[in-house]
């Protein structure tokens, strides 16, 4: 009996939410600013963590993050209730950090002809918040492997959608998840 | 141990730490303030360009090239870059007083002002002079091609930009659009000349 009571309650909690973030996407879509404060005090934490374990570093995740809501301000008009504003969200935001990501890999490659073979293994940034363990292994990871290991296990895409957000084979995508596992399984067990 | 029961071991710690995994992570700073900004500045170039075309108050959303110009602005302005923050304030300024629609009122300075293109350049030029003085002036022609490529790609765009203000001198999008490859062209040039960039 106090199982089904305690999930009543929880249930309600949640279609309360649901209803309250309903309203405060509505009234952001009206251009009411406080609203759309809100939304972000909601959900910036986990679309900053998204943006930090893509990018590997805390600035850029920052100024990204910041971006994604800009971009987010522009475009809530666009949202019509098919899904969850959260899932809708974090489309955007994988957009835009993946985005973030071509555009300066393309820029660095155009000025200083770094072989895109080479580019892969980015280097953390010397300024790495303390992490949570698996987060400390995600962040030694070679780009590639990392990007689909986060989307995969973490944000839970289909490798058909890793594929063709990073422009690969989905076979490609797959290797990849299973090399970071490897590389995740030999770093843990260095420790 | 085998190194097969090893594996399963440490497979077991991974499903471990992905099953206890923190979705959430707080960034070291307050972002909220530098999107209120970018959100502000929108806001009032959506305002100003739907006002200029309509003569009608403007709605929040708008899309295309003038978004992804304050979005690059709102980047730019979240940095330290002062130079570039001086010319935006000052671009700034200048377009509230001149322009003839700006929310401060009708000024009619007549044939006196400069048309905005040209302050603009000129402040552009002074900044670019500063620039490379404190850099040693620099000769540009010794750059590797890659990087000189660069340059001229955006003083070709910044030059198709001023030939277009110069027909449609009060166009907010295309003043937009020049103060925003302007400071492209200036950072650039900073990160060139930078040392932490020489050392790369």
């Amino acid at each position: 009996m106090d199982d089904v009571n305690s999930s009543t309650i929880v249930d309600a909690k949640s279609v309360f939410n649901e209803a309250s973030e309903k309203q405060l996407v509505s009234r952001a879509q009206q251009g009411d600013q406080e609203a759309f404060y809100q939304l972000y005090q909601l959900h910036h934490k986990r679309v900053y963590a998204l943006c930090f374990r893509i990018l590997a570093n805390v600035e850029s995740a920052e100024d990204v993050c910041q971006e994604v809501f800009v971009q987010l301000w522009q475009k809530i008009g666009n949202f019509r209730g098919d899904s969850k504003f959260s899932t809708w969200l974090h489309s955007v935001a994988t957009n835009v950090v993946l985005g973030h990501l071509r555009k300066n890999k393309n820029w660095l490659q155009r000025v200083f002809s770094i072989e895109s073979q080479n580019s892969e293994s980015i280097e953390p940034s010397s300024e790495m918040p303390d992490l949570p363990e698996l987060d400390k292994h995600i962040m030694k990871l070679p780009e590639k492997a990392r990007l689909v290991f986060v989307l995969f296990a973490v944000e839970g895409y289909r490798h058909e959608e890793i594929a063709g957000m990073l422009k690969m084979a989905v076979g490609t995508s797959k290797a990849q998840y299973h090399r970071a596992r490897n590389l995740l399984r030999e770093s843990i067990s260095d420790e | 141990m085998s190194k097969q029961d090893s594996n399963k071991v440490t497979e077991q710690v991974l499903n471990e730490h992905l099953a206890k995994l923190n979705y959430e992570m707080t960034p070291n700073r307050d972002l909220w303030p530098g999107i209120e900004r970018a959100i502000a500045q929108q806001t009032l170039a959506d305002n100003h360009t739907n006002r200029s075309a309509s003569g009608q108050p403007s709605g929040q959303h708008s899309s295309g090239a003038t978004n992804t110009v304050v979005i690059e602005q709102s980047r730019w302005s979240m940095r330290t870059v002062i130079p570039m923050a001086a010319s935006f304030f000052v671009a700034a300024i200048l377009l509230t007083v001149l322009l003839p629609n700006s929310p401060f009122g009708n000024h009619s300075f007549g044939s006196k002002v400069q048309p905005v293109v040209q302050v603009l350049e000129q402040d552009f030029a002074a900044q670019k002079r500063a620039m490379l003085v404190s850099f040693g002036t620099p000769k540009l022609s010794e750059l590797p091609p890659d990087m000189q490529e660069q340059l001229n790609q955006l003083a070709s765009a910044r030059a198709t930009i001023v030939k277009a203000l110069n027909d449609d001198p009060d166009n907010l999008e295309l003043i937009n659009l020049l103060r925003w490859t302007q400071a492209q062209e200036l950072a650039l040039l900073e990160q060139l000349y930078t040392p932490s960039w020489q050392t790369i």
